[in-house]
């Protein structure tokens, strides 16, 4: 385990706190749990050691404060500090991020793990760097004026699931419920709720759910589910690269890593700056910048991220059985790979 | 008043305008300022009302062309009997009659396989492309009225597929050959914003225009547009009262309402109202400060006004005051040479003043009042120093009238006397005396006449001059008392009591007669300082009875015994705890004579009585007499 640090406030000291922490679990990571040199490529190797290594990172969705981690490792130098040449790439809709990796037009991304684990056994064997999001942040959200007031009122009712990668876990998780509801698939636009064209809306609540607030809805009129208040508690969004890569890179996957979450950290610590970074970038991608919906998000996230107990950054091997439980159940996988081949930066058991 | 220090009137007048003046201009100042001030706010409501309507239909105009439009070419592709030369025809002619209409989309259900085909007018003709690969039954304008069935006008989207422009669309649901589908007709956003934006009212006031989920597409700061919603902006701005505002605007209502100040956001008034067609919200905004602007000024004007009106108020009574103080200073000046007791300053003229003249009237009654006054209190001063020199002039005959102490024994060495008079004022009621009746007798008397002043001074001086007058030839006290008190009787005194020991002293035999008429007891000392006292009275006072009898009691006097006689002043002296000299302490005195001579015994008592009493609180007379018989031969005191 390379990082090892013990807090869940979100108090400036305990930030303090995790990022010293943080740097002595690097220290601590060289050691243990990178390959040895001469297991994988030796003269990359040197190369690593003499050259700066390039990245390119393609973040899962449009420039936000979702990737304030990797905008602020970036901005403040520490990818560079570490020799490291990050190219953070654009993402959103019309780039997928696992149809990027597969086809080699990036080294590193972020899936939720459950897409993670599928593609590593499905297309591409996948190395599993970091757990960023510790809690769920998959929400259903409906207007309580619809008859929505308990888990059975969802009887019937449509629900609106996004497509592809991005709904199909919240879908077998749905029907897990046995609910007896209608999906729809949607794309990403929360309109179809405000207009009643749909009844219930899967939300992240960092995102749409502030949308929907955003757009005159008051929480008290809303009917809300956590997903992991009804059972669905498994962690979300980790940075991923695939075997290939991490292999032939594993201190540059190390560092990565480390710097990312250090960028987590500093991002957390000054949010004004962070959030002045994250409207940079946007702007530059002529994408709408609503500070203050970044605001939120960078908050919402700082609880996903900072939940862990045990540490900023960590896999734990019961969340990923939780995961891999819920997907042999489905059969979306017929065989989980060894928790600590899919995560080499888990912690050894002594 | 001491130890405050004293303002001018002008300063007290001022100060006391300037409070009611205030006051009262605040009061005016808000009456005035709440009712002009809402009738400044009906006629702001009427003007933005009239505004936003306007406004409101001429945007509404192309929209509802573009609903029409919507509905006829649905009706005509319900009816399937359009080829695709005249449906191009009459979408053709529709871009013609509409210049806000930019697109025709026609979307079949993505079942039939079909793409959906765009009309555009391009380059001066309308043209028509099939949309392969759009992931379009995914989109709003797409899925929401297929949910729905419902005719549903778009938030604004961002057209990647074909015009690249943000497009705010009306799409209806159709039948086309038995399939579903969904017409969308497009118009830009950039002609509703244009016509909003020209909105300009007052100095600063503008127009909002808001989607139904309250994202912002007009308004002044171009980073707002199409980015945030109007609840974001409530949050950035932590106004709960611009998000109520919002779910207001956005509930299709139309109202008028204020915002209060927040942070840097000033007053302001909204006039809002929906779009009839997609339930857009206009609102128009002015700041409150433009809109009482007028009444604000009003305001200001006032109060320079009051303002001016005070200082000129203020003017005139300081130099109102000048004059009066310059008028009164003269006055001041008499008032204080009179104050200083010069009662003959005249009073010079005051200003015609009511309270001036009550005042002037008021200071000469009292000049003339003290001036009686100071002349009584000088007359009477006069005749009080006239009487005083009378008074001192008896004090010096009465002196005199009692024997001088030659120091020297009478009749041939056979008796000595000494006597103290101490009047406690100018003059006394006491009296003593001795002299010889003849070569062997020898008369003391000592008296206290009841009362003080020149009565009992007049009254002892007679009984003074009676005795030495009546004595000669007489050998009996009681006698001679008895027409003392016959004296005293009808001649009527004012201070006729008067208590007396009058004593005959044989001075061949030593045998004293003596009579005591309500007097302090009689001693008489032996040289060993042993003492007999006679305290027996033989009659009351005299002056009280007309026919008084008086006893008399003889006693036998061996040389060297002193008889000691003093009156009530002695015993009755007071100490300052208020307790009596009296007999023991007089008895004391006799009995630790260091001599019997009758200086030394009379001085004894007196320096006793003097350390006895408080000096400040003696109010009497004091009379001692000390008689030492010497025998027929001259003794020697041991």
């Amino acid at each position: 385990m390379f990082l090892a640090c013990s807090a869940n406030s979100l108090r400036r000291v305990l930030l303090f706190i995790y990022s010293a922490l943080l740097l002595l679990s690097l220290a601590a990571c060289r050691d243990c749990d990178v390959p040895a040199k001469s297991e994988t490529k030796p003269d990359a190797m040197v190369q690593e050691d003499t050259t700066t290594v390039k990245i390119r990172f393609l973040p899962k969705w449009l420039h936000q404060a979702q990737f304030a981690g990797i905008y602020m490792a970036n901005a403040k130098g520490y990818y560079r500090d570490r020799g490291l040449s990050v190219e953070i790439q654009y993402g959103g809709p019309d780039h997928s991020a696992t149809t990027s990796l597969r086809d080699g037009f990036t080294d590193i991304t972020c899936l939720s793990i459950f897409h993670a684990i599928r593609y590593n056994e499905q297309e591409k064997p996948l190395v599993y760097l970091a757990q960023l999001f510790q809690k769920n942040p998959n929400m259903l959200i409906g207007k309580k004026r619809a008859g929505l007031s308990s888990l059975e009122d969802i009887k019937g009712k449509k629900i609106g699931i996004w497509g592809g990668e991005y709904g199909e876990h919240v879908q077998l998780f749905l029907k897990d419920l046995d609910l007896d509801t209608e999906f729809v698939r949607v794309n990403w636009s929360v309109n179809l709720l405000l207009s009643n064209a749909i009844d219930l809306s899967n939300v992240m609540s960092y995102n749409e759910y502030h949308r929907v607030l955003m757009a005159g809805l008051d929480p008290d009129e809303l009917f809300i589910v956590p997903f992991r208040d009804i059972g669905y508690d498994m962690v979300d969004d980790g940075l991923v690269t695939t075997r290939e890569f991490y292999e032939n890179n594993p201190q540059a996957c190390l560092d990565f890593t480390a710097a990312t979450m250090q960028g987590w950290l500093y991002a957390f610590e000054h949010t004004e700056e962070a959030l002045d970074e994250i409207l940079r970038i946007m702007r530059q991608y002529h994408l709408p910048a609503n500070r203050n919906h970044q605001a939120w998000m960078l908050e919402v996230i700082k609880d996903l991220v900072l939940d862990y107990p045990e540490g900023i950054g960590v896999l734990s091997r019961n969340d990923y059985d939780k995961v891999c439980d819920l997907m042999e159940k489905h059969k979306v996988i017929r065989n989980r790979i060894d928790y600590e081949r899919f995560y080499p930066f888990a912690r050894k058991k002594k | 008043m001491p130890g405050k220090k004293s303002r001018s009137l002008a300063s007290q007048l001022i100060t006391v305008t300037f409070a009611v003046l205030v006051l009262v201009f605040a009061v005016s100042l808000l009456i005035t300022r709440y009712f002009v001030g809402q009738v400044k706010l009906e006629h702001a409501q009427k003007d933005l009302g009239f505004l936003a309507h306007n406004k409101t239909h001429q945007i509404e105009v192309d929209m509802k062309k573009i609903e029409i439009q919507g509905k006829m070419l649905k009706e005509l592709l319900s009816l399937g009997t359009l080829d695709e030369r005249e449906l191009l025809s009459f979408i053709d002619k529709q871009f013609f009659e509409n210049n806000q209409l930019r697109s025709v989309c026609i979307a079949q259900d993505p079942v039939v396989g079909t793409p959906p085909v765009l009309y555009q007018f391009l380059a001066g003709k309308t043209i028509s492309k099939k949309m392969d690969g759009a992931d379009y039954q995914f989109m709003d304008w797409y899925q929401i009225p297929d949910l729905t069935n419902w005719e549903y006008w778009s938030e604004p989207w961002y057209d990647t597929y074909a015009t690249g422009r943000i497009l705010v669309s009306y799409s209806l649901p159709i039948q086309l050959a038995g399939n579903r589908g969904i017409l969308r007709l497009d118009m830009p956003l950039e002609s509703l914003q244009r016509m909003a934006q020209q909105v300009k009212i007052y100095k600063t006031g503008y127009a909002i225009l808001l989607t139904n989920n309250g994202t912002i597409v007009t308004h002044p700061a171009d980073s707002l547009l199409m980015n945030y919603t109007f609840f974001d902006l409530a949050e950035e701005l932590g106004d709960p009262t611009l998000r109520d505002l919002g779910r207001k605007m956005c509930s299709g209502r139309t109202g008028f309402l204020r915002v209060p100040k927040q942070n840097k956001q000033p007053a302001s008034w909204y006039y809002y109202l929906p779009l009839q067609t997609n339930q857009w919200t206009l609102a128009i905004t002015v700041p409150e400060k433009e809109l009482l602007a007028d009444l604000n000024k009003l305001l200001l004007v006032l109060f320079v006004a009051a303002l001016g009106a005070y200082f000129v108020f203020s003017g005139v009574v300081y130099i109102s005051s000048l004059r009066l103080n310059y008028t009164l200073k003269p006055v001041i000046e008499s008032f204080t040479r009179i104050g200083s007791g010069d009662f003959q300053t005249p009073i010079p003229e005051l200003p015609h003043i009511r309270e001036a003249e009550i005042l002037g009237e008021a200071v000469s009654a009292m000049q003339n009042a003290l001036q009686k006054y100071v002349e009584n209190i000088r007359l009477v001063t006069d005749e009080k120093n006239k009487i005083m020199d009378e008074v001192i002039f008896a004090s010096a005959i009465q002196r005199n009238l009692v024997p001088k102490n030659i120091g020297q024994p009478l009749s041939g060495g056979r008796i000595s006397s000494f006597g103290i008079l101490e009047p406690a004022g100018e003059i006394g009621g006491d009296l003593y005396d001795y002299f010889l009746l003849d070569p062997d007798t020898y008369c003391f008397a000592i008296a206290d006449v009841v009362g003080k002043g020149i009565g009992a001074a007049m009254t002892m001086t007679m009984v003074t001059t009676l005795l030495r007058s009546i004595a000669p030839g007489q050998n009996k006290p009681e006698l001679i008392l008895k027409r003392v008190n016959g004296f005293l009787i009808e001649n009527n005194l004012e201070s006729n009591f008067v208590t007396i020991i009058l004593g005959i002293i044989d001075l061949t035999t030593g045998r004293m007669t003596f009579a005591n008429s309500g007097h302090v007891p009689l001693y008489i000392v032996n040289p060993a300082r042993k003492l007999r006292k006679y305290s027996e009275t033989h009659s009351t006072a005299l002056g009280i009875l007309k026919n008084l009898k008086i006893g008399s009691e003889t006693v036998s006097l061996e040389p060297g015994d002193t008889i000691v006689v003093v009156t009530d002043g002695v015993t009755e002296a007071m100490s300052s705890n208020e307790a009596f000299f009296g007999y023991g302490r007089l008895e004391a005195v006799l009995e630790n004579l260091p001599q019997t001579h009758p200086e030394i015994t009379a001085n004894a008592i007196l320096t006793e009585v003097h350390a006895f009493s408080n000096q400040a609180t003696h109010k009497d007379d004091i009379s001692i007499l000390a008689i030492e018989y010497l025998g027929n031969g001259r003794l020697s005191n041991p």
